[in-house]
């Protein structure tokens, strides 16, 4: 143990860099639940409990707020999410409804209202075709929606697999397979067969609720975040794989290959994997924001390794509710926090 | 079982005329749980069965609304809403499978969760806000 942990410094020596704080946005006036930013990266979208949406974007140096979204929730506004193609922004929130917006026109305008939830709906996310939209609630259900050509949002089915609060749905970043994480400490996938969904795959490791999941850029492999303090990668065994794992019914199996543990002293809530670099960032409860970044190792596939490349320590004056790295600039992230606050970070090579 | 052991150690020491004496406490022990054992089992057969006719009943009563409800969607929805005529008949399909007989199945648990996702889908589709009320059975353990 101190012989690994003399490594790790070691490592942290050698490749530490630095996140350094380029902008704080203000406006919301309760904590903010989220940020997303849309598949450009220049449009950065906020929501809270204040019950409305920011949108940011930039001018000249600076990320100012260009619009206020009000008036469509009656509560929280727990999550964002922007659809592939950048038209459309799906809200969900604790009134048990999910709003979608469309800014075809150049201005926000809410086009529908999602409803079915029996209470509070914590996430949506677009699938990458952008034909289906899910969302996820403390009904313990999970809900796809199939967007039909004149704008209108079908239910395709609703899945009650989870036992207890579903804190977190999201797409695979290219095919129609959907993952979702939450209170009873599980990971799903879900899969459409034969003309209906399904549940293919749980996942079962973490210890405490799954807060908050994200796939790859290729999408083989899942990082998940924990109240167990932990940050799990599992990797994806196709069917016919070469390491010999077995496989049911032509599924490919999700198998945890790493453990990323002891950087977060409480509730790791978001987790994001940067689609420019091969980087993930975690926020938790302990107001802290972490780096890291996979290690050359013999055997990368089976056994990974990741290393802390940088931290902030009080990154925000409360629990940080939210991180996501740009889709456009390399080491550019945002985050949200209980203090009101957006801040966007740059990651720093140090000298 | 209890009573035969009884009956062939009784017919054993008959010739022992002391024995009925002696070994009186435990014989009657041995009555008496045999005699326990029974009556126990016929009480719990009852409350077991009393406690399915009632769970049953609860889980029949809601299939059969969303079964009935989904029929009338049949009836009433013309052919054009090709996703309402399959959700309404995947619905019946679902519950004419539904497993009557063992109540440890885990396909019951599985089938009625897959029902009453298939029924919010469906209200979602009509845009109805049709709930099933009346004793909604929820997390039934057995």
């Amino acid at each position: 143990m101190t012989g690994a942990r003399k490594l790790l410094v070691h490592h942290l020596k050698n490749s530490m860099q630095s996140l350094q704080e380029a902008q704080k946005l203000s406006g919301h006036t309760e904590r903010v639940w989220c940020v997303s930013w849309n598949p450009s990266g220049t449009l950065l979208a906020s929501c809270s409990s204040d019950k409305t949406i920011r949108i940011w974007g930039k001018e000249g140096e600076n990320w100012v707020c260009k619009s206020v979204l009000t008036d469509a929730h009656t509560r929280t506004v727990r999550s964002v999410s922007w659809s592939p193609c950048g038209q459309y922004l799906a809200a969900a929130s604790f009134d048990a409804t999910t709003s979608v917006w469309s800014r075809k026109g150049g201005e926000f305008e809410c086009l529908a209202t999602l409803e079915g939830h029996e209470n509070e709906v914590k996430s949506s996310s677009w699938a990458c075709t952008g034909s289906l939209l899910a969302t996820c609630s403390r009904d313990k259900s999970v809900w796809i929606w199939e967007v039909t050509a004149d704008e209108e949002f079908e239910c395709a089915s609703v899945m009650s697999t989870h036992t207890q609060d579903v804190k977190r749905v999201k797409w695979h970043p290219t095919k129609e397979l959907l993952a979702s994480c939450g209170y009873d400490d599980t990971v799903r996938l879900y899969r459409e067969e034969s003309d209906d969904w399904e549940c293919c795959n749980t996942l079962k490791g973490h210890s405490s609720t799954v807060w908050a999941l994200d796939f790859n850029q290729t999408g083989n492999r899942l990082a998940t975040c924990s109240a167990d303090c932990s940050l799990k990668i599992w990797q994806e065994y196709e069917p016919g794989n070469a390491e010999g794992v077995n496989t049911t019914d032509n599924i490919s199996v999700w198998k945890c290959v790493c453990t990323v543990s002891g950087f977060h002293e409480r509730p790791i809530y978001d987790v994001s994997w940067s689609t420019l670099e091969d980087l993930l960032v975690t926020a938790g409860g302990d107001d802290s924001l972490c780096v890291y970044r996979e290690v050359l190792t013999a055997d990368a596939k089976n056994s990974p390794k990741f290393e802390m490349v940088a931290r902030v320590r009080g990154a925000h004056a409360e629990d940080i509710n939210s991180v996501v790295w740009s889709p456009s600039e390399k080491g550019l992230l945002a985050s949200a926090s209980d203090d009101g606050d957006v801040k966007l970070w740059k990651l720093l090579q140090e000298a | 079982m209890a009573e035969s052991v009884l009956l062939e150690r009784q017919g054993r020491w008959d010739d022992d005329i002391f024995h009925a004496v002696t070994m009186s406490e435990e014989s009657s022990w041995q009555q008496g749980y045999a005699d326990g054992f029974k009556e126990g089992r016929k009480r719990e057969f009852e409350e077991g069965h009393h406690l399915g006719v009632q769970k049953g009943l609860e889980i029949g009563r809601e299939i059969g609304f969303y079964v009935g409800f989904a029929s009338q969607v049949l009836k009433k929805t013309d052919t054009g809403k090709m996703k309402v005529i399959k959700v309404s008949k995947a619905i019946i399909s679902l519950a004419s499978k539904f497993p009557e007989i063992d109540p440890t199945d885990e396909a019951l648990t599985d089938t009625l969760g897959k029902i009453q996702g298939k029924f919010k889908q469906l209200t979602s589709l009509l845009g109805v806000q049709t709930q099933y009320t009346s004793g909604s059975v929820k997390g039934t353990s057995f």
